[in-house]
């Protein structure tokens, strides 16, 4: 008796199993809009993105005075933390097919270190790090200019 | 119009020079206009991507004109020994660089000369900026200084009294200002 329940139940598992391997997300027919050429993505979502995380740390040295751009209220670190997580995700964008099937292997790998990138940028903003934001500020655009080197060669 | 034909020619000349990076120094400064700034330091941004200086250039009539002068990131000034310490606001530096294309008080700078006669690259590598020997990091070839010794004679060229010349309908002020201060290419200590 057991072992036919067993065996029900293994039955049962594979149909299920092979019922979830036919679903959608394995479709090729997937369509991903990506109206935006890399250019404009770049220039409408990853750079106001990393201009805002850049612009959450370092330092403004004056005649009369000397302040840190380290954000002071939650206001200032959610925004550090939504251009993380931007960033992030952009990293993804760029991997679409539409995006990333002409180019070479490369342009996966630059586009998973700036995930990265953004992960330590929103560790910094979770641990309200103004110093470790400053050093992934620095990290972040030597991602930037290694496949800027390699890929934006026509401007 | 005469600074526009040595413009022209030496944009022809540089017209090999990459631009690469973000912010990149093709989009933004203009590889055909050196320029020498030297006064005191006034503010400093010292963030990412870019440190910027901000400094009262002084003119040689006595006047001064706030510049402000786009450097590496900081990160990498800090390695080249140009620290938030030695860049206080008051600090007296010369800056040699480029001026920005829309002709604005702005430049990238290639060195920085402190009082005690220290000088030091505090501009990007790879960015595209013209191979003037400036950057450690980069072996400027013949070709490429001979490029940079056509501009910035023609720059001086153009500073001299003219005695011949009477195209002058397309020399704007700022610009002969411009040209005028590329061509003293030795910076003092």
């Amino acid at each position: 008796m057991t072992r036919t329940r067993l065996f029900i139940a293994c039955i049962a598992l594979t149909i299920t199993a092979g019922c979830g391997l036919d679903d959608s997300s394995r479709s090729p027919e997937v369509a991903y809009d990506s109206a935006l050429t890399t250019l404009e993505l770049m220039h409408l979502v990853v750079e106001p993105a990393a201009d805002v995380l850049w612009d959450s740390a370092g330092w403004i040295m004056t005649l009369e005075e000397e302040y840190s751009l380290v954000p002071t209220d939650d206001e200032g670190w959610f925004a550090a933390e939504s251009a993380a997580g931007i960033i992030i995700e952009s990293g993804n964008l760029l991997k679409l097919p539409e995006r990333s099937a002409e180019r070479a292997a490369t342009w996966i790998d630059y586009s998973t270190e700036m995930s990265e990138q953004g992960k330590l940028a929103w560790q910094a903003v979770l641990d309200r790090d103004g110093e470790a934001l400053f050093q992934v500020g620095a990290s972040l655009y030597q991602s930037c200019v290694q496949c800027h080197d390699e890929y934006w060669t026509n401007r | 119009m005469r600074i526009f034909k040595i413009a022209s020619c030496a944009a022809v000349v540089l017209a090999g020079v990459n631009v690469l990076a973000h912010h990149a120094f093709g989009a933004e400064f203009d590889p055909n206009r050196p320029l020498i700034l030297k006064g005191k330091v006034t503010k400093v941004e010292w963030v990412n991507p870019h440190a910027w200086i901000h400094l009262e250039h002084e003119k040689d009539d006595g006047t001064t004109e706030d510049w402000m002068v786009e450097g590496g990131t900081p990160n990498t000034l800090l390695r080249r020994g140009i620290t938030r310490d030695t860049l206080k606001p008051g600090t007296k530096i010369v800056v040699d660089g480029y001026q920005s294309k829309d002709r604005s008080n702005r430049a990238n700078g290639r060195n920085i000369t402190y009082d005690d006669g220290r000088t030091l690259f505090m501009g990007s590598s790879g960015t595209g900026a013209p191979r003037d020997g400036a950057d450690p990091t980069e072996r400027a070839t013949e070709e490429d200084q001979e490029r940079l010794e056509q501009v910035r004679n023609a720059a001086e060229e153009e500073s001299e009294p003219e005695s011949d010349d009477s195209e002058t309908a397309d020399s704007t002020e700022d610009g002969e200002e411009a040209t005028e201060q590329a061509s003293d290419n030795t910076v003092e200590d």
